[in-house]
């Protein structure tokens, strides 16, 4: 990596946060600025909170009102639209498996206290990659607090299997 | 209005970089927000109902800033929104005052631009406009709105 940007992040030593949120989701670091990094923590924090089964740390990243709307897509080309409200969202299955939610080089845009975080996503349970698709955050800072407002994604079962080769 | 469609996901595979969206995909999904924008000029809350997800549970969310550097996020409903929407003694005209991002994935999309709302010929108001979209049925509907608002260093025209 070249830049003053890159240099910064060096100085830090170690891995500063944004760094590790910015691995996570597929980004590179140097293209982070404080602003995203705020935002795409809050999508972190919700990934986090999946992966550990953590409705209270899943609610924490929503506002009270909005809406959780999932395409379904399935094999043979029909598709369901189903919207619930936002806290439907942070319902997490109890059992045993383990979550794992990520987002792959996801666009950010900010004009004030709005925000989007937008990209390709994969979720795996146990490793395994079960389904795929596309992700559309939309957050606002209330009170200097960014959360998610509503969120939008589709779910496919096809046509995952690239990524899932790459991450063999 | 302008089309400059920067990001398309179309293509089934995780983790494919996003191809360009078409001109003709774009002014698809752009279609139900020139026909808003025009409701609004036209204090017509029927044509912008008819742009909407109604039965999704969406709403729209400002996020407001004051000339004194107070801010304000408010939530409304669809229902509540539109019941401002009537018509007046004021003109109102409201647009996108650069090509707007738009990104579509399947039945997902998102278009994300400055906008103006003018108020009698002048620029009152302006911001970021952020819509949800999702096509049901072949057809591209509002399931959100956000967006900012501000008084302070909007454009003149």
């Amino acid at each position: 990596m070249e830049g003053p940007e890159c240099n910064l992040v060096a100085a830090h030593g170690g891995m500063p946060d944004d760094m590790m949120i910015a691995l996570f989701l597929g980004l590179a670091p140097a293209m982070l600025d404080p602003g995203r990094a705020e935002v795409l923590a809050v999508v972190e924090a919700a990934f986090a909170g999946i992966a550990a089964k953590d409705e209270a740390a899943i609610r924490a990243q929503l506002r009270p009102t909005g809406t959780a709307t999932v395409i379904m897509e399935k094999v043979d080309g029909s598709r369901t639209v189903r919207s619930v409200d936002l806290a439907a969202w942070a319902s997490v299955n109890p059992g045993p498996e383990r979550y794992k939610e990520q987002m792959i080089a996801p666009t950010v845009a900010i004009d004030g206290a709005i925000a989007t975080v937008s990209g390709r996503y994969i979720f795996s349970t146990d490793g395994t990659i079960r389904h795929c698709g596309y992700q559309h955050f939309d957050l606002v800072r209330d009170a200097g607090i960014w959360k998610i407002q509503n969120v939008t994604w589709s779910v496919r079962t096809f046509g995952c299997g690239a990524a899932r080769a790459r991450r063999k | 209005m302008i089309f400059l469609p920067l990001l398309l996901a179309a293509a089934p595979a995780a983790d494919k970089a996003p191809a360009p969206v078409s001109a003709s995909d774009a002014a698809a999904v752009m279609a139900p927000l020139k026909a808003w924008f025009a409701g609004i000029d036209a204090t017509d809350a029927t044509a912008i109902r008819n742009q909407i997800r109604i039965d999704g549970g969406g709403g729209a969310t400002i996020a407001v800033s004051r000339p004194d550097g107070t801010k304000l996020v408010r939530h409304v409903t669809w229902e509540d929104y539109l019941a401002k929407i009537k018509p007046g003694e004021h003109r109102y005209h409201e647009q996108f005052t650069a090509s707007p991002m738009i990104q579509i994935d399947g039945d997902i999309a998102m278009v994300w631009g400055d906008f103006t709302l003018s108020v009698d010929g002048k620029v009152a108001t302006c911001g970021v406009d952020h819509f949800d979209l999702v096509r049901e049925n072949g057809a591209w509907k509002v399931q959100n709105v956000t967006w900012s608002q501000r008084t302070a260093g909007c454009p003149t025209t």
